[in-house]
């Protein structure tokens, strides 16, 4: 008694017997033929799933048309038609959407022109920086020092301090040239 | 004692055996283009495809057009039928194939906003409540209820595979041929499918005759 009880099917089992019996190793067949537990048991289980596809049925409504083996206009529902042209909708809208994606993340996108309007853009930008830097190099000094050295006093020009100072040696220097140039000819 | 216990047969063997082979000498005929033969194939299996239709798009209207457009097609490719005695597999493979069709068409046009129609459950609920007889279909509702829920908690293939077997009532070389796949798989796929029916309180009390 306690042997066969051991031999018992567990749930498991219970189940593998009610997809297919014959899948159960030998032994265990011969025990759900011989045990009226086990054998009630799974018929038990296998009666809940027969009561399942009888209910489904009785439950179900029935068939009120007859199957027509000619293609009738009316045999297709308008709903099918309507399919036709909203698939090709669909189908166009998606390979639009495919094709916008795939041009925005193209590399090649840009068109040359517009390259080349950036190369321009960008030399430009260059030589407009070279000429900040020769700016900042030629005004290094504070605007204070040019004040105080008044070469930024409009009317203080070279002509006026001449004017004010006259060259010293300047007479020399221009008898030195005539003679230079006397020489020369 | 063990004799009580001896399952008892749901149909007769022999009669079964008698209808496969006046199915396989229809569809025989009908292969050669006798439309008389197929029209009594359709007579033997249309409440079937219907009922097979029904349980999983769970409306009326559309299992009504897609058995329609089954046997349309089946009568139009009935030479492709290579073995006569596979017919009732081979219908069934048809049916699965469109019924797939159907749905994710409806998913794609349910997604995009152009099919609003009620489908599933709720429509279900919606036509049992409008009958008259709004008391006696108390228990169909519920049916449908706990069944949709529970075939909500199966793999793709677990469910096809349990349809096919318990509600559509296919043997499991049948369902391998409607598939298209190997018997064991149709096995393991039946297998996970009825444990996981096993744990379904709510369908098994109501099968049982317990209300919820
Ligand atoms: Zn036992």
């Amino acid at each position: 008694m306690s042997q066969k009880e051991e031999l018992h099917l567990n749930e498991q089992q219970i189940i593998q017997a009610v997809v297919d019996v014959t899948d159960l190793p030998f032994s265990l067949q011969d025990h759900l033929n011989t045990c009226p537990m086990c054998l009630a048991q799974k018929e038990r289980f296998s009666g809940l799933l027969s009561q399942l596809g009888h209910k489904s049925k009785v439950l179900s409504p029935t068939y009120r048309k007859r199957v027509t083996l000619t293609e009738a206009n009316g045999t297709k529902s308008p709903w099918l038609w309507a399919w036709n042209w909203q698939r090709l909708l669909v189908a166009g809208l998606s390979c639009a959407m495919v094709l916008a994606v795939l041009w925005w993340a193209s590399p090649f996108k840009i068109p040359p022109e517009w390259q080349e309007s950036k190369a321009y853009y960008e030399m430009w930008e260059d030589y407009r920086m070279m000429a900040e830097i020769v700016w900042l190099e030629e005004h290094a000094l504070p605007q204070v020092y040019f004040d105080i050295s008044g070469e930024s006093a409009p009317l203080i020009s070279e002509e006026f301090i001449q004017f004010l100072i006259p060259h010293i040696q300047n007479d020399a220097f221009h008898q030195f040239k005539t003679k230079e140039v006397q020489y020369v000819v | 004692m063990v004799a009580i216990l001896k399952p008892n047969r749901r149909y007769n063997e022999a009669d079964t055996s008698d209808k496969e082979y006046q199915v396989a000498n229809l569809a025989k005929a009908a292969r050669t283009g006798d439309r008389e033969s197929f029209e009594k194939l359709v007579t033997l299996f249309q409440e079937k495809i219907f009922q097979m239709v029904y349980y999983r798009t769970f409306s009326q209207m559309d299992a009504e057009d897609l058995t329609q457009e089954i046997f349309l097609k089946a009568f139009r490719s009935i030479q492709n039928l290579k073995e006569a005695h596979y017919f009732k597999s081979w219908l069934f493979s048809i049916a699965v194939n469109r019924i797939r069709d159907f749905k994710r068409k409806k998913q794609i046009l349910a997604f995009v906003g152009i099919d609003n129609r009620g489908q599933g459950f709720e429509e279900v609920e919606r036509k049992i409540y409008d009958t008259p007889q709004a008391d006696n279909n108390l228990f169909k509702q519920e049916f449908w209820e706990c069944l949709g829920l529970f075939v909500k908690k199966l793999s793709h293939w677990e469910r096809e595979v349990f349809l096919l077997r318990f509600l559509d009532e296919l043997s499991i070389r049948e369902i391998a041929q409607s598939i298209n796949k190997s018997e064991s798989t149709v096995k393991t796929h039946l297998y996970r499918a009825i444990h996981k029916f096993k744990g379904d309180t709510n369908l098994v009390r109501l099968l049982q005759g317990e209300r919820r």
